[in-house]
């Protein structure tokens, strides 16, 4: 039997209800811009759980011109047993080739998995709106900073198909400027080696996020990049398949 | 006129912290370990279906080596060449 109160919006979908795991922010903050031949990133603090997620956008881009973010999380265990957290970004202004500019992230997670504690001693107490799950822990509270997603899109990345262009407007051109994207895997994807044994090239393209301030879009865009690959490489073509899903929403 | 319901933060001047046009996503598993060239088969259960419009998923590391295959109920990792440590979320889309 369902728990608490449900909200639907005029398009029929879920706001809230006792099953909602809404979006919590554990952090928020500056990745600084950089001279592009290296990304700049955030350390995740080890203190952070395990199924945390970043997203990003643009600080302060020029609103005249679009912005393409490269973006990836990095979580490795290395041999010695320490684990590697974090969240390399930079992003692309307008005419430029190279990610030199600085990104504002957050840190978020389900807020499904806090309890009580992180909405007590506060003032003002008891704000807004909590809603409870059944077994006493909280789905979703107004009192904490959230990730609002406005929009979620799904693609399955192929050797033809990358999902390339645009796939949310939000109501007003302004608020592009406040979206952020979750900012795990805008990278590389594809790899190809091609020619003659004695005239082998590459190329390369990377899928990024894509804010078209002028236009008041969003989407997903690709950068290509090649050159010789040498005499010995092996011909070859790999491609990060499958279905992945994007999504975009505000930090309030 | 939209309906739902909207929650202002205590700001000044107050910012929307829940807007009518929300959608509603859901966190919910994440699977995280080692592929390598034996699959790994993860049971998701739910009614996960990839293909539904429903669902979602993201996979980390971008690595043209990560194999990452959907199916009714199932997630299958494998990596074409070497040991790669992936995360996997899924999501549930539009409630």
């Amino acid at each position: 039997m369902a728990y608490g109160f449900r909200a639907y919006n005029n398009s029929g979908f879920t706001q809230v209800d006792e099953t909602t795991q809404g979006f919590q922010v554990l952090a928020t903050g500056i990745v600084a811009a950089t001279d592009a031949y290296t990304l700049g990133y955030v350390e995740i603090p080890a203190s952070f759980p395990d199924d945390i997620m970043v997203v990003a956008k643009p600080y302060n881009p020029n609103p005249l011109q679009s912005a393409r973010l490269i973006a990836y999380f990095y979580d490795v265990v290395g041999g010695n047993g320490t684990r590697t957290r974090r969240a390399y970004m930079n992003y692309i202004p307008a005419g430029g080739a190279l990610a030199t500019g600085a990104c504002d992230y957050a840190i978020i997670q389900r807020c499904s998995l806090f309890d009580d504690s992180v909405i007590s001693g506060q003032t003002p107490k008891n704000y807004g709106l909590n809603v409870y799950r059944s077994d006493g822990t909280l789905s979703f509270t107004t009192e904490k900073p959230t990730f609002r997603v406005r929009a979620a899109r799904h693609h399955e990345i192929t050797a033809t198909s990358s999902g390339a262009g645009y796939w949310y407007v939000p109501e007003s051109p302004a608020d592009l400027l406040d979206t952020y994207a979750l900012a795990m895997n805008y990278r590389q994807y594809k790899y190809r080696v091609f020619g003659p044994s004695v005239d082998r090239q590459y190329s390369a393209e990377s899928r990024v996020a894509f804010w078209n301030y002028p236009t008041g879009q969003f989407g997903t865009s690709i950068l290509y990049s090649g050159g010789d690959a040498g005499k010995t490489a092996s011909l070859v073509e790999k491609v990060w398949e499958g279905h992945r899903t994007e999504m975009v929403g505000f930090v309030v | 006129m939209a309906h739902g319901i909207r929650v202002w933060t205590n700001d000044s001047p107050p910012r929307l912290r829940l807007d009518t046009g929300d959608r509603q996503v859901m966190h919910y598993a994440q699977y995280a370990g080692t592929a390598g060239a034996s699959p790994i088969v993860i049971n998701v259960g739910g009614g996960y279906n990839i293909t539904s419009g429903d669902w979602g998923v993201d996979v980390t590391p971008v690595n043209e080596d990560l194999k990452v295959i959907s199916a009714s109920n199932t997630l299958t990792i494998s990596a074409t060449a070497g040991s790669i440590q992936f995360r996997v979320n899924v999501f549930k889309l539009n409630q």
